[in-house]
C-alpha cells in the first residue's frame, strides 16, 4: 500500500523533474534553486533580509515566462537516421529543420524525443537494475533511482536538445543531435519540439509537433577472442549452393563501416585515411565448416541483464566468428525454434545483428525444444557455441548429452555472481577451458580474466 | 543551408565572470560581519585570475574534500542547534559560505577546474561510469557558490536598502555572462529595469502581507502549538480510550551533588484548584515578578522558607518565556541568568530566557510548603460528583476522624482497593469517568487517582489542590544525575491539614516501574544523543568547570586529524605498501632469483666481461669457443625458461639447474 503510494508519487516527482529540466536551462534551475531557498528563510521577514532576493528572483522568473508565452513560429522537419545504433554508443543523426514563416529567430533549442511509457507498478516492483547494488540502501529500499533507470531504458536512449542560435525566416537549417541508445532493439521517436528561450536565458517554451520514426539498435558488442573449436568440416546439404566457392582462400567481398568489436587488421587504412572514419575488409570465408550458435532464451525468472548479456555476447560472437572461416547457425526458441544461417554468401553479419537486436524471452518450460532442435542437427554442425543463462541441471543434461554425441562445445554462462561458490562447486564439462562464467554487467572483464589466465 | 553541430546542455554553468565571486563575499562578509574572513577568502579565490599555476587533484580527492565540508556541516549544524534550538537555522544560514568554501577552493586551484557529480553526491560515486549517460562532465560550483553567498548575505542585519542595491548589482552582473549570445542588449536591461521595479514592489507587498498574517496566522499557531504548562489550565487524559503513550525523551536532569534519593523527587510546574470535565484550571492567578538580590542571578523566592537543601536543575525550555518545575517548599533560586522570573501564589514559577537547556539552583525545604491559604475554590466539587463522593465519605466515617486521620483513611482506601493501569477500554458516559473510576473499573493511571483524592479529600472538607510536575527517581550512570522523561510527568495533591500544606500521592508506587516497561528498545541511544546535545548546549554556561569544556573542544581534533590522513595520507601509505608489494611479484616471476646468476661473475671473470645490454646468448656464443661441452648452452636454455616460460620449471628441472650451476662453479674455481 505504502509503495503503490510511494510509485505514484515518484511518478508524479518524475514527471515535475522532467517537467523543470525541459522547461528551465541551467541558468533557470539555479534561479529556481535561490528562489525556493530565499522563500524558506524569507518567510519571517524580521528574521532575515532573504524575502529581497525572493521578490527580485521572482520576478525575474515571472518575466522570463511571460516573455516567451508568445511564440508564432511554424516548422517543420525531417530526420535523417543512420540504418542502425549500437546499445551504449554515441551517434550522431541530423534534423533538418524549415521555418515556414518568415520572422527570423533566436536562440531555439531542439528538443527531439522518444516515446516514453510509463511502468505500471507491477513492472517497478518486478524490474530489477544492475546499478542497484551500487546504490545506498536508502536509494535501493525506496526505489526512485531504479524507476528512473526502468523509464528510460523503456524510452530506449537519451537524447542531448540541440541549439540553434539563429534561423532567418523561410529558411532550412539541419541540426546534428545527439543520441546514445541504452539498450537495443527499435527506438521509437515520437515527437519533435522547438522551443524559444527567454532573453535572460532561464526559461524556454515549447512548440510541439508529432514526428514518427524509428531506429534499430543493435545489441551492444565486445571484443571477443576468436574461439577455436576442434571440429572438422562436415557434408553440407547442398553445401555447394551455400558457398560463393570451394576451397580454403579467403575471398575479398566488400569494404563496409567499422563497428565495435572489428580487428584492427581488417581495417582499411586507405579508404580510412580517404573517409576520415575507420572502413574494414570484409571478407568471405571459404572454410566450410558450420558452427551453431546457441542462445538460451529462457530467461523466465533471472534478472533481465543476465539476457541482454547473453544477447551482447552472442552478437559479439557472431561478428567474431562470421570473420573467421565458417558458416553460423543462429538457434534459439521464442515462440517457435529459429534457425538462421549466415556467412559465405548467405546473409552477412549484418542480417544476424538485427535479428539478435529483436530477440525476446521465452518462458523456462519450452527448454526441451531447444535440446530437440541442438541434436537435430548435430550431423551437420561442427561445433556448437552455447550461451546460458545458468548453469542448472537441465542445461547441464543438455550440454552432456551433446558432448557424448562427440560435437566440440564451447560454452558460455552469463550470471549475476559469476565468482561465487555455486559455479566452484558444480560439475565442469571435462575441458574446463571450454567453459566459462561471464560476469553479467562485467562481461569484458571476464574475458580479460580468462585471457590473462590462459597466458 | 547551415549545419549545426552545437549541444548547449554539453557544458553545464560556466564558471562565474572574473571578480564577481569575490564581490559576493564581500557583500557578505559586510552584511554578517565577517569582513576580515571576506577579505581573505575573496582574495584567495580571486588570485587565481593572476596566478597560473594549479594542482592536479584526483576525483577522489574532491570526494574526501567534499566529505570533509559535510562533515563539519554537520558538526556545525549540531553544535548551533543544541545552543540555539531552532532559532540556530539563521546562524547557519549565515555561515553557509565558509563551509563551501573548501570546495570552491579545492576546485579553483585544480587543474580540472570543476568537480564531478560523484564528489557531491554519495549515491553517485559507484555508479558505473561507463555507463551511458551525458551525466560525466564536471559540475562548476562558482554560481551555486555565488547563490549561497547572496543568500547567506541575507541572514545579516545591516541597511535593508543598500543591501538591495547589492544583490541587484550581484544578480544583473550573473545574468548578464548568463545571457544567451543572440540576445538583444536593450530589450535584456529594459525586461531587467522591470523586473527590479516589480521586485521592489513585491517587497512592499510581503511587508503588508506580514502584519496582517501576524495579527491571525500566528495568533492562532501559538494559540494552540504552544507546548509548555499553562499556569491557568490544565487538560488530564482522564476519559481517553486506548493506551497512554508516553514519550521516553528526557524533559529534565536533577543534579543532587552526590545525595541519594530514598524516595522519589517531586518537581512542581503548577497547581490547580478548578476541575470539571477531564479539564483543571484556577480560578484566580496573578503571577508576581521577584526582583534578583543586588549581587544578580539569585532571587529569593520565599524568604518564610530558610531550607538547606539544594539540587541543580536543568530543563529545556521551548519558548523564551516557560514554566520551569522546581520542588516542593522551594526557598530561592540562583545560578541562572535569567532575564525575568515571575512567582504564582500557588506555586508555579515562570522564568524568561532564551529557549534551550537552563540550568539553575534550587534550595526548598521539602517539608514546608508555603503556598498560599486555601479559598472556597479548594473546597468546590463539581455537580455532578457531589452527591456520590459525599455518599462515599459517610462510608469512609471521614466526618468523625480528625484532619490527619481522614487524609490517612483516603490514602488507605485508595491503596487497598485500586490497581495502577495506563489502559481505558471501556467509554463513559462523559462527565462520568471519575465515577467509573472510583466505584466501579477502580484502576487507571495518576491523574485519575490525583483528581479522586483531591476531590474526596474535598468532600471530608478538607482544602486541596491538584498538582503536576515531575516525580524524579530514575538516576542515570552515564550522565552521573538523574533524569526526568516524559513518561515521569506526574500528578499529585495537595491537602491543607492542620494549618499547613501537605503533599499526598495516591498513585501505587508501581506506576514508574509499569511506564518503564513501555520504554524503546533504542532509549539508551536516544539518551546517549540526548546528554552529548545537553552537553553541547551548555558549553558555554557560565558554571562549568572551563577546562572541561575545553577537552571537549580538543575531541574535534582526531576527527579532523583523521580526515586529514584519509584525504592526503591514506592512499598513499596503501599506495606504497601495494607497490613495494607489486614490486616484490615483478621480482619474483622476472626470475631474478635463476642460479645461472652465480654463474656470470666467475665466467666474467674468467672470460671477456659482459657488455652492458648483451644478450646471455650472445655472450655466450662469444666465450663458449673456450669452453668444452655444451654444459653452459643447456644451462641457459633452462634459465631462459625459468625466467621467460610461463610454464616456467618443474621442481626437478629447477633442481638440475642449481646443481648443474654449483657443479660449473667449482670447475670454474
Amino acid at each position: 500500500m505504502i509503495r503503490k503510494l510511494l510509485f505514484h508519487n515518484f511518478l508524479i516527482l518524475y514527471r515535475a523533474s522532467q517537467w523543470i529540466r525541459r522547461h528551465f536551462t541551467h541558468a533557470g534551475i539555479l534561479i529556481l534553486g535561490g528562489l525556493v531557498t530565499s522563500a524558506i528563510f524569507g518567510l519571517n521577514i524580521r528574521q532575515t533580509l532573504s524575502y529581497q532576493i525572493f521578490t527580485l528572483l521572482f520576478s525575474i522568473l515571472l518575466l522570463s515566462c511571460i516573455s516567451v508565452l508568445i511564440f508564432r513560429g511554424k516548422f517543420r522537419f525531417k530526420r535523417v537516421l543512420p540504418e542502425y545504433g549500437t546499445a551504449g554508443q554515441k551517434l550522431e543523426y541530423g534534423i533538418l529543420i524549415e521555418n515556414l514563416s518568415p520572422k527570423k529567430f533566436n536562440n531555439l533549442v531542439l528538443l527531439d524525443e522518444l516515446a516514453t511509457d510509463l511502468p505500471s507498478f507491477e513492472h517497478f516492483l518486478n524490474a530489477k537494475d544492475i546499478q542497484d547494488k551500487r546504490r545506498n540502501f536508502f536509494d535501493r529500499i525506496v526505489g526512485y533511482p531504479r524507476l528512473v533507470s526502468l523509464i528510460r531504458k523503456t524510452r530506449g536512449g537519451l537524447i542531448q536538445p540541440g541549439e540553434i542560435e539563429t534561423i532567418a525566416g523561410k529558411d532550412k537549417i539541419q541540426q546534428r543531435i545527439t543520441l546514445i541508445p541504452v539498450r537495443r532493439g527499435y527506438l521509437r521517436f515520437a515527437t519533435t519540439a522547438i522551443g524559444k528561450c527567454d532573453p535572460f536565458g532561464l526559461f524556454r517554451r515549447f512548440k510541439k509537433y508529432n514526428h514518427k520514426d524509428s531506429l534499430l539498435v543493435l545489441p551492444r558488442l565486445y571484443e571477443f577472442p576468436p574461439i577455436n573449436l576442434t571440429g572438422r568440416r562436415k557434408y553440407q546439404h547442398g553445401g555447394v549452393n551455400l558457398a560463393s566457392s570451394i576451397g580454403d582462400s579467403e575471398e575479398f567481398i566488400s569494404l563496409r563501416d567499422y563497428r565495435p568489436g572489428d580487428p584492427m587488421r581488417a581495417i582499411h587504412w586507405r579508404s580510412y585515411a580517404k573517409q576520415g572514419t575507420p572502413v574494414v575488409k570484409e571478407y568471405q570465408d571459404e572454410y566450410f565448416s558450420r558452427l551453431g550458435l546457441v542462445l538460451d532464451t529462457f530467461a523466465g525468472s533471472y534478472p533481465e541483464i543476465v539476457f541482454e548479456e547473453a544477447v551482447s555476447v552472442a552478437a559479439s560472437i557472431a561478428v567474431s566468428s562470421l570473420q573467421q572461416d565458417s558458416l553460423l547457425d543462429l538457434m534459439f526458441i521464442n515462440d517457435q525454434v529459429y534457425r538462421f544461417t549466415a556467412g559465405r554468401g548467405l546473409a552477412g553479419v549484418n542480417n544476424m545483428l538485427e535479428i539478435l537486436a529483436c530477440v525476446e524471452s521465452a518462458p523456462e518450460e519450452n527448454i526441451n525444444e531447444l535440446e530437440t532442435l541442438l541434436l537435430h542437427h548435430t550431423n551437420d554442425t561442427s561445433g556448437f557455441i552455447c550461451i546460458l543463462l545458468t548453469w542448472d541441471e537441465k542445461r547441464q543434461g543438455m550440454i552432456e548429452q551433446l558432448r557424448s554425441a562427440g560435437i566440440p562445445m564451447m560454452v558460455y554462462v552469463i550470471s549475476m555472481n559469476a565468482d561465487s561458490d555455486d559455479f566452484r562447486n558444480m560439475t565442469l564439462p571435462e575441458h574446463s577451458e571450454h567453459f566459462q562464467v561471464l560476469q553479467a554487467g562485467d562481461v569484458e572483464h571476464s574475458l580479460q580474466n580468462k585471457h590473462r589466465r590462459k597466458q | 543551408m547551415n549545419i549545426n553541430t552545437k549541444n548547449p546542455d554539453s557544458v553545464l554553468l560556466p564558471p562565474t565572470p572574473p571578480f564577481l565571486i569575490g564581490c559576493a563575499l564581500l557583500v557578505w562578509g559586510w552584511q554578517c560581519d565577517f569582513i576580515l574572513y571576506a577579505i581573505a577568502m575573496a582574495v584567495l579565490l580571486e588570485s587565481a585570475q593572476f596566478i597560473h599555476w594549479r594542482t592536479p587533484i584526483t576525483d577522489k580527492e574532491f570526494n574526501h574534500i567534499s566529505d570533509l565540508s559535510s562533515v563539519i556541516f554537520m558538526v556545525v549544524v549540531v553544535y548551533v542547534f543544541a545552543t540555539r534550538s531552532y532559532y540556530g537555522i539563521f546562524t547557519i544560514l549565515a555561515l553557509l559560505p565558509f563551509l563551501f568554501f573548501l570546495l570552491l577552493l579545492a576546485q579553483t586551484w585544480s587543474v580540472q577546474g570543476n568537480i564531478k557529480p560523484g564528489a557531491l553526491f554519495i549515491s553517485m560515486r559507484k555508479l558505473n561510469p561507463d555507463g551511458p549517460g551525458f551525466n560525466n562532465q564536471g559540475i562548476d560550483l562558482s554560481f551555486p557558490y555565488l547563490m549561497v553567498c547572496i543568500i547567506s548575505a541575507s541572514a545579516g542585519n545591516q541597511q535593508e536598502n543598500l543591501f538591495f542595491i547589492f544583490v541587484i548589482a550581484l544578480v544583473t552582473w550573473a545574468l548578464w555572462a548568463l545571457r544567451p549570445r543572440r540576445t538583444g542588449k536593450y530589450l535584456w536591461l529594459s525586461l531587467l529595469v522591470i523586473a527590479i521595479a516589480t521586485g521592489y514592489a513585491g517587497q512592499l507587498g510581503l511587508h503588508r502581507l506580514q502584519q496582517l498574517s501576524e495579527a491571525t496566522f500566528l495568533q492562532w499557531f501559538e494559540q494552540f502549538m504552544w507546548r509548555s504548562r499553562d499556569p491557568n489550565r490544565t487538560t488530564t487524559a482522564i476519559g481517553s480510550l486506548g493506551k497512554l503513550k508516553l514519550s521516553d525523551r528526557i524533559m529534565v536532569r536533577v543534579d543532587t551533588h552526590g545525595k541519594k534519593l530514598s524516595n522519589p523527587l517531586y518537581l512542581r510546574e503548577a497547581s490547580y484548584n478548578n476541575y470539571g470535565y477531564g479539564v483543571w484550571t484556577n480560578f484566580q492567578h496573578t503571577l508576581r515578578l521577584i526582583d534578583p538580590l543586588p549581587q544578580g542571578r539569585h532571587w529569593i523566592i520565599n524568604d518564610q522558607i530558610t531550607g538547606d537543601e539544594r539540587i541543580s536543575i536543568s530543563f529545556y525550555m521551548d519558548d523564551q518565556k516557560a514554566i520551569i518545575p522546581v520542588p516542593m517548599g522551594l526557598s530561592s533560586i540562583s545560578k541562572v541568568n535569567a532575564i525575568e522570573i515571575e512567582h504564582s501564589p500557588y506555586g508555579s514559577l515562570s522564568m524568561e530566557l532564551n529557549p534551550g537547556w537552563v540550568k539553575y539552583d534550587a534550595i526548598f525545604d521539602y517539608d514546608h510548603i508555603d503556598d498560599a491559604p486555601p479559598g472556597k475554590e479548594e473546597l468546590e466539587l463539581p455537580p455532578v460528583y457531589q452527591k456520590e463522593l459525599a455518599e462515599l465519605a459517610d462510608q469512609l466515617g471521614l466526618e468523625m476522624q480528625s484532619p490527619a486521620q481522614r487524609v490517612e483513611t483516603v490514602k488507605r482506601f485508595f491503596a487497598d482497593n485500586f490497581v495502577y493501569s495506563l489502559t481505558q477500554t471501556e467509554r463513559y458516559p462523559r462527565g462520568k469517568y471519575l465515577s467509573k473510576f472510583i466505584f466501579e473499573t477502580r484502576k487507571g493511571h495518576c491523574e485519575y487517582f490525583a483528581t479522586a483524592t483531591t476531590l474526596l479529600l474535598r468532600a471530608a472538607q478538607i482544602p486541596t489542590r491538584y498538582v503536576v510536575g515531575y516525580a524524579i527517581d530514575e538516576y542515570s550512570p552515564l550522565e552521573g544525575q538523574y533524569i526526568g522523561r516524559a513518561r515521569h510527568v506526574h500528578s499529585w495533591v495537595l491537602a491543607y491539614v492542620d494549618n499547613h500544606w501537605q503533599m499526598i500521592d495516591t498513585t501505587p508506587s508501581i506506576w514508574a516501574p509499569l511506564e518503564a516497561m513501555e520504554r524503546s528498545f533504542i532509549e539508551p541511544l536516544v539518551d546517549l544523543w540526548s546528554w552529548i546535545s545537553y552537553k553541547l548546549s551548555t558549553w558555554d554556561a557560565d558554571d562549568m568547570d572551563s577546562k572541561t569544556s575545553s577537552i571537549y573542544y580538543w575531541l574535534l581534533v582526531p576527527v579532523l586529524l583523521y580526515y586529514l590522513w584519509r584525504m592526503f595520507i591514506k592512499d598513499r601509505v596503501q599506495n606504497i605498501k601495494r607497490r613495494a608489494e607489486e614490486k616484490k611479484i615483478t621480482m619474483r616471476l622476472a626470475g631474478t632469483d635463476s642460479a645461472f646468476y652465480q654463474l656470470l661473475p666467475a665466467l666474467e671473470a674468467r672470460y671477456v666481461p659482459r657488455k652492458p645490454g648483451e644478450t646471455l646468448t650472445a655472450w655466450l656464443t662469444m666465450i663458449e669457443k673456450n669452453i668444452p661441452g655444451t654444459e653452459l648452452r643447456n644451462l641457459l636454455a633452462l634459465h631462459y625458461r625459468y625466467r621467460f616460460d610461463p610454464v616456467s620449471l618443474s621442481k626437478a628441472e629447477k633442481q638440475t639447474l642449481e646443481h648443474q650451476v654449483k657443479k660449473q662453479l667449482a670447475i670454474l674455481g
